[in-house]
């Protein structure tokens, strides 16, 4: 071949191999979440890979799959979209329904939300509202209305508990409260003020009195919860191009409920994304932190931080852009371009094994 | 004698060689010389080779030990009449030229009177802090040189009835009683170019005010951190806390007299006094409030912003120095653009800074001559589809936060009216008739339209004229709950629909009907919008918002795949702009989570404008939960993993992110 034409060549593979890094179809050296069916259907799938409920969009149903059968659980109008949510203890599963998810786009539609016995298929509507939680080992589960500013909490195993509590925020329409349950009588959420900062509250039920835990002192501001084995972890993060900087600490909850501390165990000058997760491993904290280069270059990476080896950072992930971690009961997953890497847990979805009674843990 | 060929070797490994041997040799050279200049542990030297900070170090401890031992010669000169001539003592003197800010030190030149003016103004420094007592020497009658320790104020009471008389008047001037109005007869002026900002800047070098006027920045500075201290201390009783809290006062009376935008005009002029570069800076960078001023762009990219900071009411216009003043206060805090009409309009919070929406502006292509209020409609295709049409076709709207969600909607009620699909629309307010014994139903668009037969008013007035033969000329008036009372006396008689502020969108909106004073509960509301943005279903093609906009508006929805493509269109014409639609937690990780697998909250957008910094390139975006005159930088990569995540979940697979081309 010419000299002109190999010359021309590799500036056209450079060229088209840079493209890829560019459009971020990146390789990473974490395994890909591989599965029995197409991944967008999925809803959860148990760590054990038994049992695995999905959702049909041409049929509007939510259906569980285990040992080759496949039961019904909930059934709307097509197009209707399931968001399930579980908890380590793997008692509960709540389920939120959106029947409208292609044809009203409503970040603050409130969605019915329906709690359901783990491996099981017979659902109860608890209620209504956005981003439902779980709570106090499947005691309790909570969830939010926007347009009220009303944090909802509702027994599920003693479904005649019930109380509620007020935001006072009235600044930011597409807020959504952090909440933990120490106990059954306090509670510990965020809000936001009249003037845009964002506090921790604590909430004690039996005598109605609220006091602020911690107080932020610019409106750039964010504070995560995460509450794990007597640990109250609160992540405060800054928002936008301006670096405010980032911490994490923790409070330990005492047998009375009261929360000593607050003890720091992360410092950054960046403004990390954060999205905590606390409870897949004992003494582990994971959460995607801001990797900007010196030069400029944005990047942010999923760490780790090891509450039993001295707070140590350790990078796990090498996507560039990973932005989110997903808990998938046990199963610690990163969303990114159509695929899901794993972070924790086994590769084992394709798995065709019958279950056993010992898989349901009571 | 080496062989030709192996000369050639050895010469070219010298050339090689030769540079790295030379890079070793610096590099050990300058290795030993630092090791020479480097002091032992425990090694002192004294005199002009000490460090700074032992100099200052020993300067404090000693200074601490002369003003303890002077403690005992506290003077008053006023009482003492032989005393003819006082001079700062030179001790005290060279304490103050090391702790003050050369800035000031500066200004002082060979004139004595700035530098007793610099004294009064707290301006000055010594090692004990901000001086309230000076170490003074004197005659005394014996002719004798002696040493005290007086208070400033009787030092310069002193001062001021023997020399520079006109300090006297001015700091009467900027005392707390007068400085308000002393301020409002001084205009600070806005440079408008490097020229006239030289001019400015050493026309405040030279003004007699200046002390005065730099003592007011000082005096919030010193109170802020006197604030800090005090939540430290234990006693409230001590010395210093009452020193402290001295301090907090004042700088809270200062900020109640002095206006924001003088606030941080000074406070740029202070801490630059010495820099005319930095000074101007502020002034002259590249920004939009400037370039709207000067009527190279569009004045609806600063009005609304300078409307909602201004608190001036809609029916007024914004005059040019409205504007002036606006710009000030955006470049000087531009933090203040996070916040201002937050609560008004409900959009994602906290907003961009002003220097973050400045940039933004400068290469944005959006047309956007009103203003909405996403919180308020609930809707975010909805409020999407309303900023493309009023992009391809501007029209003039209530701008009012009260009639802004009125206009969103009606645009998107006759979109889909005109093009027959009544199903995305299908609100309507009904009421029981009792002759027919039947529930009659009548579509509606919410709140007020004075142009329009679809809204909500003039439906409910005919329905009110039903019901209670009221007189034909009846008009239902549309406020808030706050603003109706029906002890006043045009709330007496008439049709009022009432709604609460804080508890009022598309999805849910409690209203209650008032007619001379009696509430009417027969009217039921029903229905909410129906429509998707983009089509997910073939089905569905036909009455997408998309389409229905493409096919009114006669443009074609092209599909931009990259980010060439998407650069590309941007600059083929300034009109282009792209609406797309991504998840939002792809788009926003920092404000929302993903907590489960395919979880995705659908947001569209419009792209319409791109930047390069640092090696990022960035997309100026507005996300139907911004606020639209609050455009963001968003990382090409999350609009790419947003637009991929929403594709996934699509029944269709459609790639969401189409240019508007006419």
């Amino acid at each position: 071949m010419a000299l002109k034409s190999k010359f021309f060549l590799i500036i056209y593979l450079t060229t088209f191999i840079s493209s890829i890094k560019v459009h971020g179809y990146n390789t990473s050296r974490l395994p890909v979440l591989v599965t029995k069916q197409s991944i967008q259907h999925l809803r959860l799938v148990t760590i054990d890979g038994k049992f695995t409920y999905y959702q049909q969009q041409s049929t509007g149903k939510l259906l569980l799959s285990t040992n080759y059968s496949v039961d019904p659980v909930l059934q709307a109008s097509a197009g209707t979209n399931y968001r399930l949510i579980s908890s380590p203890t793997r008692r509960k599963i709540l389920i939120s329904m959106n029947e409208r998810f292609f044809d009203f786009i409503g970040f603050r539609l409130p969605k019915k939300i329906y709690e359901i016995d783990f491996g099981k298929s017979t659902p109860m509507q608890i209620g209504e509202g956005l981003f439902p939680m779980i709570h106090l080992e499947d005691h309790w589960a909570s969830f939010y209305n926007a347009q009220s500013r009303i944090l909802t909490f509702k027994g599920i195993i003693n479904r005649a508990s019930k109380f509620q509590v007020k935001l006072v925020n009235v600044v930011n329409p597409y807020f959504i409260p952090q909440r933990v349950m120490l106990s059954d009588n306090k509670v510990v959420y965020t809000d936001v003020n009249k003037e845009g900062l964002q506090g921790v509250i604590t909430f004690e039920r039996s005598v109605k009195k609220t006091d602020v835990l911690k107080k932020q002192t610019s409106v750039s501001t964010k504070i995560e919860l995460c509450l794990s084995n007597g640990k109250l972890f609160i992540g405060e993060f800054g928002l936008g191009n301006q670096d405010l900087g980032s911490t994490i600490s923790y409070y330990v909850v005492k047998k009375d409920d009261t929360l000593v501390g607050p003890q720091l165990i992360y410092k950054s000058k960046k403004n990390d994304i954060g999205n905590i997760k606390c409870q897949a491993e004992q003494d582990m904290l994971y959460f995607v932190q801001n990797q900007r280069l010196d030069s400029g270059l944005n990047r942010s990476e999923v760490v780790s931080l090891n509450l039993a080896k001295k707070y140590e950072i350790k990078t796990l992930s090498d996507l560039r852009f990973a932005s989110q971690i997903v808990n998938m009961d046990g199963r610690l997953l990163i969303p990114y371009l159509e695929k899901y890497y794993i972070l924790l847990g086994k590769n084992n979805l394709a798995d065709d094994s019958f279950v056993n009674k010992k898989s349901i843990k009571k | 004698m080496l062989l030709p060929f192996w000369q050639n070797r050895f010469y070219n490994i010298l050339h090689f060689i030769k540079p790295a041997l030379l890079i070793c040799l610096i590099s050990l050279l300058s290795e030993v010389h630092c090791q020479t200049l480097k002091l032992k542990p425990n090694e002192t030297v004294l005199g002009v080779f000490e460090s700074l900070d032992n100099l200052l170090l020993m300067h404090k401890s000693r200074f601490a030990k002369i003003t303890s031992l002077l403690k005992e010669k506290t003077k008053d000169l006023t009482q003492d009449q032989s005393i003819k001539e006082v001079i700062i003592d030179p001790y005290f003197m060279r304490s103050i030229l090391l702790y003050s800010d050369q800035r000031y030190l500066d200004l002082i030149e060979h004139d004595e009177c700035q530098f007793y003016s610099l004294l009064d103004s707290n301006l000055l420094k010594a090692a004990g802090g901000p001086i309230t007592k000076v170490i003074v020497a004197f005659m005394n009658a014996d002719s004798n040189e002696q040493v005290a320790i007086v208070s400033k104020q009787d030092f310069l009471k002193f001062i001021y009835t023997r020399k520079c008389f006109k300090n006297r008047e001015i700091s009467l001037l900027f005392n707390l009683k007068n400085i308000k109005e002393t301020i409002e007869a001084i205009d600070f002026v806005i440079p408008e170019d490097t020229l006239s900002c030289k001019k400015i800047f050493n026309r405040w070098r030279n003004n007699p005010y200046l002390t005065g006027l730099c003592k007011i920045p000082e005096t919030i500075r010193f109170g802020k951190t006197a604030l800090k201290k005090i939540l430290k201390l234990e006693s409230t009783r001590s010395k210093l806390y009452r020193y402290l809290d001295l301090q907090v006062r004042n700088k809270t009376e200062m900020e109640k007299l002095i206006p924001p935008s003088v606030k941080a005009y000074l406070g740029n002029l202070c801490n630059n006094i010495d820099n005319e570069k930095k000074f101007c800076e502020k002034y002259l960078i590249d920004d939009i409030w400037k370039k709207v001023i000067d009527s190279n762009y569009p004045k609806y990219l600063m009005k609304f912003k300078c409307r909602d900071l201004l608190k001036k009411n809609h029916s007024k216009k914004l005059t040019q120095k409205d504007l002036r003043r606006c710009r000030s206060i955006f470049m000087n805090k531009p933090n203040i653009c996070k916040t201002i009409g937050a609560k008004d309009r409900l959009a994602l919070f906290p907003r961009p800074d002003c220097n973050e929406i400045s940039e933004a502006l400068i290469n944005a292509q959006l047309v956007t001559d009103y203003h909405d209020c996403p919180g308020s409609i609930d809707n975010e295709g909805i409020t999407n589809s309303h900023r493309v049409i009023m992009h391809l076709k501007p029209r003039a709207t209530d701008n009012t936060p009260k009639g802004c969600a009125t206009e969103v909607n009606f645009t998107f009620a006759t979109l889909n009216i005109n093009f027959k699909n009544n199903k995305a629309w299908p609100l309507k307010i009904c009421y029981y008739h009792q002759a027919n014994d039947e529930t009659l139903c009548f579509p509606y668009i919410p709140g007020h339209n004075p142009k329009s037969k679809l809204s909500e008013t003039w439906v409910v007035a005919n329905i009110v004229k039903k019901l209670k033969a009221a007189p034909d000329s009846l008009k239902c008036h549309f406020m808030r709950d706050s603003e109706y009372n029906p002890q006043r006396l045009n709330h007496k008689h008439g049709c009022f629909i009432t709604f609460n502020k804080f508890d009022c969108t598309n999805i849910h909106c409690p209203k209650k009907i008032y007619y001379n004073q009696l509430q009417i509960k027969a009217l039921k509301y029903s229905g909410i919008p129906t429509s998707t943005y983009f089509h997910h279903t073939i089905k569905a093609q036909r009455n997408s918002t998309a389409n229905i906009m493409s096919k009114t508006y006669n443009f074609s929805n092209k599909i931009v795949r990259n980010l060439p493509a998407i650069l590309r269109f941007l600059d083929q014409d300034k009109k282009h702009v792209i609406h797309g639609m991504g998840c939002a937690e792809d788009i926003y990780p920092q404000y929302f989570k993903k907590t489960l697998i395919n979880d995705c909250t659908s947001l569209p957008f419009i792209i319409d404008g791109h930047m390069k910094k640092d090696g990022n390139t960035y997309l100026i975006t507005r996300t139907a939960l911004d606020d639209i005159h609050s455009p963001r930088f968003i990382d090409w990569h999350l609009i790419f993993a947003a637009v991929s995540a929403h594709t996934v979940i699509q029944p269709l697979k459609t790639w969401t992110l189409y240019g508007i081309k006419k």
